[in-house]
């Protein structure tokens, strides 16, 4: 446990001392920020409902999401250090679960900055701070799934913009999988099939106020699923 | 032998994680509402008749949505996808489908719809929900609030579609009875349960169908002639039942000897007199009564919801002795009211209580069960609640749908409370204020994050 909160901690600080992450964060705040502008402001009156604000503003994780988790096995490829790690007393699980861990952390920092725009929001009005709430605890969940795939993506090259590209392909489909069939016919019965997979129907029930067991389930079990398949890749290693 | 065993473990290990995953996923979903409803007034919380009629689904329903959008409905749409979207989750049989209707005109013709509407598709029977008829103002709660009433209307359509019981109500007419016209959200509400409706003029008709389950006799405002209540008595004789509601007419009084009768046979009698209540009202004035509720099969699940009916000009009743029927008050004006007996005095907007006139408690509408508990009849003093203009008020749908069930013996009739909510907040944003919206979240934040990116950059370099 020591070892991975040490893991943990290394990479904390090199997010929090890469100059891409500050680029990163200020990227999506700029893309996350135009559309909060446009509306909650362009379209007048304005309309006091975070929901609708964030249903928008989600879609910039695919974008956010791989630049912040490309580096994070990459890197220790591209420099060599994958060596070191893997010869030293640190066990795969750890080195993976204290990088995610660490990206959780950054997480944590641009969900604190989303809530910037309830809190401007609720300058003009009462807010319903439950559906607020909520979907703040959904938007986590979401992008601790998404950190978790980007990672998978990273230990899958050693070049940075490769996972990234890797990591933006495999979030998009995710993201998109409830719209690749149809609403008649056989195209319905793909839908039905992949619509439970999609990372974005998923986070509806949050943004309503609700709190479902099944999408907190899929959220954390997708979560494991890529921090597993981390795990092999990285693990794959040892057997060369 | 040593890598090919690890390449192997791993790879064996990486696709029994996802069959895992995929198969948890799957299964988690049938599970449906296993959920934490946080929202003020728990408006995702389905009532157990919905959550039963649910599970009662066996063949595949199709839940399609025609929507409208515009930006004053937005809230409105939302909250019928979120609602069908609710029914959904909780059995895999039922499919949601939304489609814009200026988009999708012909579609929509393929079901016979022309404005916003749900549609329910089982196999061959269809159901249509006009989705106007889910939203009504609220009355009292502050500018924006309304009542969605889709719970009820899209529950009871799943259960008139699997449902194989057929009904049929018989509306009097030839009296100035409220025509069918004027009742068509109450005769929507009956065809949603598989129970038709239809008008009978006696004289021409000679008599009441045979098919029909209920005669309905809805404010009246002349007499019934004899030979009518002759013809009524023979199908009510025959096993017939009645639903009687009356209304205010100035000559009642002197004029209605073949309905008092007919109310007569049952045990109830008619006093002519007007409530007038002052505490039990609402603020349309004391001609307006919202009773309190006697114990009964009809009452008894609109109380336990605080759904009172609001009652307009209605006659007070009184249960005489009778050996052959059993009644039951159902509804009950306060004890500070009273009936006024001079119908002239109360046209002319005079009324006070005098000698004459009863004191309250009054009731206000009665049961009427045979001795072995079977449902016979339902007397009310009332009856513009069944119309159009009345029936959205209040508890009034529910009343009159909880007594037409009950004279038919449709023991699961449906009671489910109307979700207050709230429209969309809104506010209007000054230049000034929308330039320091744009400064803080467009330029502030954003540049905030990039000077430390380029300051750590810097810094970087020059180390």
């Amino acid at each position: 446990m020591r070892r991975l909160f040490a893991v943990c901690q290394k990479e904390l600080q090199a997010y929090l001392w890469t100059p891409t992450t500050y680029f990163a964060l200020a990227v999506y705040m700029l893309l996350t920020g135009l559309l909060f502008y446009t509306n909650f402001v362009m379209y007048q009156p304005s309309i006091l409902d975070y929901r609708l604000v964030l249903g928008d503003t989600l879609s910039m994780l695919v974008f956010v999401v791989p630049l912040l988790t490309m580096r994070l096995v990459a890197e220790e490829f591209r420099q060599g250090t994958d060596e070191l790690l893997l010869t030293s007393p640190v066990s795969v699980t750890e080195i993976i679960i204290g990088k995610f861990l660490a990206s959780l952390g950054m997480l944590f920092i641009l969900v604190l900055c989303s809530l910037a725009y309830p809190v401007v929001m609720s300058f003009y009005g009462s807010l319903d701070w439950t559906l607020v709430f909520t979907s703040v605890i959904g938007l986590f969940m979401l992008g601790a799934a998404m950190m978790a795939i980007g990672l998978f993506a990273s230990t899958l090259s050693q070049h940075q913009m490769m996972s990234a590209v890797v990591s933006f392909i495999i979030l998009l489909v995710f993201w998109m999988l409830d719209s690749f069939g149809g609403q008649t016919g056989a195209a319905a019965t793909v839908q039905q099939w992949l619509e439970p997979f999609s990372l974005t129907a998923r986070f509806d029930s949050f943004t309503k106020g609700l709190l479902n067991g099944a999408d907190v389930l899929y959220y954390v079990t997708i979560a494991a699923l890529f921090l597993l398949f981390s795990i092999q890749v990285v693990e794959r290693k040892r057997w060369r | 032998m040593k890598k090919w065993l690890g390449h192997t473990n791993s790879v064996v290990l990486s696709v029994a994680a996802a069959g895992i995953f995929i198969l948890l996923t799957l299964f988690l979903r049938s599970l449906g509402g296993f959920q934490l409803d946080l929202t003020a007034g728990k408006q995702y919380t389905l009532s157990d008749q919905t959550l039963t009629a649910i599970q009662g689904v066996k063949e595949e329903v199709r839940m399609i949505a025609f929507t409208v959008s515009t930006s004053q409905n937005q809230k409105l749409n939302r909250d019928v996808t979120d609602m069908l979207g609710e029914y959904a989750k909780r059995n895999s049989k039922l499919k949601v489908e939304q489609y814009d209707l200026n988009q999708e005109p012909v579609l929509a013709k393929q079901y016979g719809v022309n404005a916003a509407s749900i549609v329910l598709v089982q196999g061959e029977k269809k159901r249509v929900i006009d989705i106007g008829s889910l939203f009504t103002q609220a009355q009292g709660s502050g500018e924006g609030a309304y009542q969605f009433t889709g719970e009820e209307k899209l529950t009871s359509g799943l259960l008139g579609l699997s449902s194989t019981r057929q009904g049929k109500v018989v509306f009097l007419t030839g009296h100035e009875e409220i025509p069918l016209s004027q009742m068509t959200e109450l005769s929507g509400s009956l065809a949603q349960d598989n129970v038709k409706t239809e008008e009978v003029q006696l004289n021409r008709a000679g008599s009441v169908p045979k098919d029909a389950s209920v005669l309905a006799i809805v404010g009246p405002q002349r007499d019934i002639s004899t030979t009518e209540l002759k013809s009524i008595r023979t199908y009510l004789n025959g096993g017939g039942k009645l639903f009687m509601a009356l209304g205010f007419h100035p000559n009642m009084g002197s004029d209605w000897k073949n309905l008092d009768a007919l109310a007569t046979d049952y045990g109830v009698k008619d006093t002519h007199a007007i409530v007038v209540d002052q505490e039990q009202t609402n603020t349309l004035g004391p001609l307006w009564t919202v009773p309190a509720f006697g114990s009964h099969a009809i009452t008894d699940k609109l109380a336990a919801s605080n759904l009172y009916p609001v009652l307009s000009l209605s006659i007070a009743l009184q249960a005489g002795e009778q050996k052959n029927w059993q009644t039951t008050s159902l509804l009950k004006s306060s004890a500070a009211s009273y009936g006024e007996t001079n119908i002239q005095g109360l046209l002319n907007n005079e009324t006070q209580k005098d000698a004459k006139d009863p004191q309250g408690p009054l009731d206000l509408g009665y049961a009427v069960a045979g001795k072995d508990g079977k449902p016979k009849a339902v007397i009310l003093g009332t009856s513009a609640l069944l119309s159009d203009t009345e029936i959205s008020t209040g508890g009034n749908r529910d009343f009159v749908l909880n007594s037409l069930n009950y004279v038919q013996e449709h023991s699961d009739g449906l009671t489910i409370r109307p979700r207050q909510e709230q429209n969309y907040k809104v506010a209007y944003l000054t230049p000034v204020q929308a330039k320091t919206i744009l400064t803080i979240s467009v330029i502030g934040l954003p540049l905030l994050f990039a000077v430390i990116g380029i300051l750590l950059w810097w810094r970087r370099r020059r180390a």
